[in-house]
């Protein structure tokens, strides 16, 4: 506990990370701060994640592919 | 890389290097009719990806009537629209026969166009004659003075053009833009330098060139008079450019990016001639004296090749004066949107280097993987044609290319490789 308050009693050192607006309302109250543009990866769409994740290096299972790459997929 | 298991990697350094190894060049101002054999009577060519008349957007439908007009096919513009409507004329992407056209990018078989050489692969590409601003054509004005000025570009300005092209033995384009880079241009919605250093070395030639009939004065007060006479050089040279780049099997490179005023849709290396398209967005910018962003057509024309090359907005760091003109905000912004596409892309082209970023080459190769993953779509700098017909540019702005062009093409680039 003592080491939390002795954080409150510090002054602000703020990184933002995603939202601006939370940024926004430390800046209208003078607080400094960086901010940091992020956005989860394709949105968070688990769809899109997955084909991402197999859309790296080599293509398993492409008609231009070898058949041993394709078995490999 | 016809044989083999594919990797994605290898494909795409294939794509960039393709970017960087280009080597346009001016070789030729001919009527469209003798550079593309598939332009016949009653065929017209239009921006972006295919669409039909009925889903045409006004300015579009405009240029169309005043082409038709210009090439006699159309008395008036009742019997045009007819005719049009009727599909007695074959409408057809600009894209499809290695051509790009500005905004409504209307191109029919004896409007002249520049023909760009890409020394380094063969391939040729093809671009119409820059009209100037205004009430022109490509922002669908069509009156009688459009139409007349259409003739002259074709009468007298082309053969000019052709016969000093010829004794230039031709002009390098790599080098030209090269430098209008350094002096300020993006070669989108700025190309103040790089008219001028055309100018410079079309100039001699074109005096010296026996052109019968040409008034050599009346073409260098055009030559002159329109900072953006560049455009359409450059955007041939940007077509000659990406087309070697399309076709690259299992390369997640975009090799076109284009706007009908309806949809916007871009292609994909790997998945050669398939568009992937979602609605054109609205662009936001500044406006000319009495116009607004409700007078605002949706985005239009294939001007984005220039962006999908790594010039335009994303060059945009490179060329401060143009962020004020599009209303894309200070230098900072400027900078900030260069090294924002940077995150979408897989390298840099040294070929175009900008001072303002340690002379750092301009970011190119668009990865949709990078734009899915990270949701920065490509920013594009544009013109904004009214969204009724007649009345032609009412200002300039930036546009955000819609993300879910870049899904679709994941999802069919996935289709076509993971299946």
């Amino acid at each position: 506990m003592s080491e939390e308050k002795e954080l409150l009693g510090q002054r602000l050192q703020v990184v933002n990370i995603g939202l601006e607006v939370f940024a926004e309302t430390l800046r209208r109250h003078q607080v400094p701060l960086v901010h940091l543009d992020w956005r989860p990866p394709a949105q968070g769409d688990a769809h899109l994640l997955d084909l991402l994740r197999r859309l790296q290096g080599p293509l398993p299972g492409s008609s231009e592919g070898s058949g041993e790459r394709a078995k490999e997929g | 890389m016809s044989s083999g298991p594919l990797d994605i990697d290898d494909a795409n350094g294939a794509a960039l290097q393709r970017i960087v190894d280009a080597e346009p060049v001016l070789v030729d101002v001919a009527p469209a009719g003798e550079t593309i054999p598939e332009l016949r009577d009653m065929v017209l060519l239009h921006a972006g990806p295919p669409i039909g008349w009925k889903e045409m957007c006004e300015p579009m439908r405009a240029a169309i009537v005043g082409a038709m007009r210009y090439e006699g096919w159309a008395a008036n513009d009742a019997e045009a629209e007819t005719l049009a409507g009727s599909g007695e004329v074959k409408l057809l992407p600009n894209h499809d026969f290695r051509a790009v056209g500005p905004m409504a990018g209307v191109t029919t078989r004896s409007m002249p166009v520049f023909v760009v050489e890409n020394r380094a692969f063969g391939n040729r590409a093809f671009c119409t004659i820059n009209e100037g601003v205004g009430q022109v054509l490509r922002f669908g004005a069509n009156d009688r003075r459009v139409v007349q000025r259409l003739h002259w570009l074709a009468d007298t300005l082309a053969p000019a053009l052709r016969e000093a092209v010829k004794r230039a033995g031709g002009v390098e384009l790599r080098p030209l833009m090269a430098r209008a880079l350094t002096m300020g241009d993006e070669m989108h919605q700025r190309n103040t330098a790089a008219s001028s250093l055309f100018l410079r070395e079309i100039g001699p030639p074109l005096a010296r060139a026996t052109t019968p009939g040409a008034n050599l004065g009346d073409v260098m007060d055009f030559l002159a008079g329109n900072d953006q006479f560049f455009l359409n050089l450059a955007m041939a040279a940007g077509k000659a450019t990406m087309d070697p780049v399309a076709g690259i099997p299992g390369s997640t490179v975009v090799s076109a990016m284009s706007r009908n005023g309806r949809d916007f849709g871009i292609r994909v290396s790997g998945t050669g001639d398939r568009w992937f398209s979602a609605p054109a967005p609205m662009p936001q910018g500044l406006y000319f004296p009495g116009y607004t962003a409700q007078d605002a057509n949706p985005d239009l024309g294939d001007s984005a090749i220039l962006e999908t090359m790594g010039l335009g907005a994303f060059a945009m760091g490179g060329a401060p004066a143009v962020a004020g003109f599009v209303g894309a905000g200070t230098f900072r912004d400027a900078l900030n949107y260069t090294r924002e596409m940077a995150e979408i892309t897989l390298g840099s082209n040294p070929n175009f280097a900008m001072p303002t970023l340690d002379f750092s080459g301009v970011p190119c190769g668009i990865d949709i993987r990078r734009v899915v993953e990270s949701g920065v779509c490509p920013i594009i700098n544009t013109g904004i044609a009214h969204k009724r017909a007649g009345v032609g540019q009412v200002g300039a702005g930036i546009a955000r290319a819609p993300i879910d062009c870049f899904v679709r093409a994941i999802e069919g680039f996935a289709e076509k490789f993971l299946a």
